[in-house]
């Protein structure tokens, strides 16, 4: 996988971009890091962007372990402020001290550092052929794009690139620049490596690689470039593509509004504000995305190994947990970790993850994910496909069997119930059809499994009359809106239960389910806040934009910021019930056009996936989103059978 | 002061925003927003202040707090340009060099 010995100059330049930044500081003056102490700070306050935090690190060397030290990166300072302390504020949980990050270096230096790991690994044995005018034209292209993002999120990045002139193009002509240098060099390196490219996308769960103070991820150059390219060169979607034109014009012409949002831990999947620069930015980085994945899984996917695969999906669950516990332990370690990797947020300082509240209810830990419950489906999915390769009498390697502990050890911690239940579903199914005593242990695997499954909903939530669950979402909606407006939603619920129609029967099913599923606040939430217009319903409001729903109607304050914790709603957003009715229609389409070739492993992935977004936002985060649809993708067309039946 | 002023160091003004009269309330204290980025200030001396509201933030830009750092201690313009430049001279090297050595890829 990878050649080292030839790669002497790289480690030299990756240790190099590991430590220099962080050293620049004027060491002729007289200043001289001072102690934090809580009676006077003023010293941080005289000496802005004087002392480097590695000068910092090294005067006080106790600071990297202790755990009330908090280091933040303040994307908002100038160039000459880079890896310097900005500023330190004290409050009762420790010292914050920020240190600057100019994001114009961010994006150098830690794409740099990506590329230098990136360009270690294999090359393909044969260069690929590819279309020389058409790769020209993708490459500006995306450049243009992503630079055009910069214009688009002017209010957000108002806010991290300092002193940037947003009225004068020639700022415009260095970022260009900047994202030109990027693009090349990622592309170039892609090409050498992309009949393995497939095996690569796993690793988005360990390196998202946002970049500090922008709303972008490095990959959003890949995909955009292979999205491109494949538009121009093959147009393999070319009927969802022309669909997509349509709604695209919809969500354009709809674009009137002007609401922003902080984009927060879906940084870099999802649109700053809900006006029309942003939507069209937003529409088209989607539209690149689908194509890009499809367009390498398309080309490369009959190539896929399973095991291979399996293998690279599985073992990044052991640097995912190592890192998310040194992390929380280590302040340090944790702030650098949300440089290089590239983390929407800093990883938890909750440093023990086998913690429980004051009601004996585990505490999820999310680690270095942004998401407890998302990272905890991608562990769930790790221990599928080990059991399952297990199961069909696969060479269990070292490496699967350490991969099997990390995540059973990460799924525990995550605290993804669901996960945690369709993983025993699916290991009490094949145990009982695989034995010789089937109908024994099929009452003894449905009793245990209805007793788990009581235990993880909580007998207490069975105990209530369907009166109550049924009419919870509605009811909890209702106490959410403020007084002075309703979202339209919720005037369309109380429409429905004032004729009591249909409509009431079957909302009461999905309340009673929400309710079950410890949904019932949070998309009562949403209800609240659901403000469609009959066309909006219909078509939705455009790809990654959340601004329009949390923007457009107030609810009473909640106390954290709540996404709608259902990749159903977030997509009912954004394409609307046709939009919805579409993609589950093509799903079911395929499902039948290939029903033949599905055997129960497929189905139970499918099953696993579908009911984890059902009930979580996952499809929000990139690594989540790409990763899925490229499961998915070679679900439905045949290719994972083929290939487990080596 | 102008408004654009205000705006370019404290951000647009939060809607159906209505000026305090801090002037005349001696007794007047700033209460933290905590929807409100802490933002930092520098006078004309370099000395510097963060203000935690988007009130405090106005009240301080329309004082004289309206100096950016770049303007005290460095200048943010030539560092961007020689940035520029160096990426620019890195580009020029690495198709100067896939040219010369004539790689395949591109």
């Amino acid at each position: 996988m990878f050649n080292l010995k030839s790669n002497y100059l790289k480690l030299f330049l990756i240790l190099f971009f590991l430590i220099a930044p962080w050293f620049i500081s004027d060491y002729s003056d007289s200043v001289k890091p001072a102690e934090l102490v809580q009676e006077d700070n003023s010293f941080f306050e005289i000496n802005i962007c004087d002392i480097s935090i590695g000068e910092f690190f090294v005067a006080n060397p106790s600071y990297i372990y202790q755990d009330h030290y908090f280091f933040n990166f303040n994307p908002n300072s100038s160039i000459g402020c880079f890896g310097k302390i900005t500023g330190v504020s004290i409050t009762n949980e420790g010292f914050f001290i920020s240190v600057g990050a100019n994001p114009l270096i961010n994006f150098l230096i830690q794409s740099a550092l990506f590329l230098l790991i990136f360009s270690i690994f294999k090359k393909d044995e044969y260069v690929e052929i590819i279309n020389k005018p058409k790769h020209y034209i993708s490459v500006f292209f995306t450049t243009y794009l992503l630079t055009f993002s910069i214009y688009a999120e002017q209010r957000f990045y108002s806010n991290t690139i300092f002193d940037f002139q947003f009225n004068d193009k020639r700022y415009y002509l260095l970022i260009f620049i900047i994202f030109y240098w990027i693009g090349v060099n990622l592309i170039s390196l892609s090409l050498d490596r992309i009949k393995n490219l497939i095996y690569f996308f796993p690793f988005m769960f360990f390196v998202p690689l946002i970049f500090i103070g922008s709303n972008l991820s490095i990959y959003l150059f890949l995909f955009t470039y292979f999205g491109i390219y494949s538009f121009l060169n093959n147009n393999y979607l070319k009927k969802m593509n022309i669909l997509y034109l349509f709604f695209s014009i919809f969500w354009l012409f709809n674009s009137t509004g002007r609401y922003y949002l902080e984009p927060t831990k879906l940084r870099g999947f999802s649109s700053s504000s809900y006006e029309f620069n942003a939507n069209l930015f937003w529409i088209i980085v989607f539209f690149t995305l689908y194509n890009g994945i499809y367009y390498l899984y398309r080309q490369y996917g009959n190539d896929i190994n399973l095991n291979k695969f399996i293998n690279y999906f599985t073992s990044i669950s052991i640097p995912i947990v190592i890192v998310g516990y040194i992390g929380s332990n280590i302040p340090l370690f944790n702030f650098f970790s949300e440089y290089y990797f590239g983390l929407q947020r800093n990883i938890t300082t909750q440093s023990n993850p086998f913690i429980f509240n004051q009601w004996s209810e585990k505490i999820s830990w999310r680690g270095m994910y942004q998401s407890a419950e998302s990272i905890g489906e991608f562990y769930g999915l790790c221990l599928f496909f080990i059991t399952y390769l297990y199961l069909k009498k696969y060479k269990i390697s070292l490496l699967n069997k350490f991969a099997f502990i990390f995540s059973l050890m990460g799924l525990y911690f995550s605290d993804n119930r669901t996960s945690i239940l369709l993983y025993l579903f699916f290991v009490l199914i094949f145990l009982i059809f695989k034995s010789k005593y089937k109908n024994i242990l099929l009452v003894l695997g449905s009793a245990f499994f209805v007793i788990i499954l009581v235990y993880l909903v909580g007998f207490q939530n069975f105990q209530f009359p369907y009166e109550y669950i049924s009419t919870f979402l509605y009811k909890k909606g209702l106490d959410f809106k403020v007084y002075y407006e309703t979202s339209s939603f919720l005037n369309l619920l109380e429409m429905q239960y004032d004729s009591n129609s249909i409509f009431v029967f079957l909302f009461g099913l999905f309340s009673s389910i929400s309710f079950l599923l410890n949904r019932g606040e949070l998309w009562a939430l949403f209800i609240a806040r659901f403000n469609p217009t009959y066309s909006e319903l219909l078509f939705g409001t455009g790809p990654l934009s959340f601004g329009n729903l949390y923007g457009e109607i107030n609810v009473i304050e909640t106390d954290s910021f709540y996404l709608p914790h259902s990749s159903f709603l977030s997509f009912l957003v954004f394409f609307g019930t046709v939009g919805l009715g579409l993609i589950l229609f093509i799903l079911v389409y395929n499902f039948i056009q290939n029903k033949k070739t599905f055997d129960a492993f497929k189905i139970f992935v499918v099953i696993y996936i579908f009911v984890n977004i059902f009930k979580n936002d996952s499809l929000n985060y990139i690594a989540n989103f790409t990763n899925y649809f490229l499961i998915l993708l070679l679900i439905f067309n045949n290719l994972i059978l083929n290939i487990s039946e080596e | 002061m102008s408004k654009e002023l205000v705006q370019k160091f404290c951000g647009e003004y939060p809607s159906e925003y209505i000026k305090p009269d801090i002037e005349s309330n001696p007794n007047f204290v700033f209460e933290n927003d905590i929807n409100f980025k802490s933002v930092q200030l520098w006078d004309v001396d370099g000395n510097t202040v963060f203000v935690n509201s988007f009130i405090e933030c106005e009240h301080y830009v329309n004082g004289g707090w309206s100096y950016l750092i770049n303007e005290i201690k460095f200048n943010e313009s030539n560092f961007q340009f020689y940035l520029g430049l160096i990426v620019l001279f890195s580009l020029i090297s690495r198709i100067t060099l896939r040219y010369f050595l004539k790689l395949k890829n591109v």
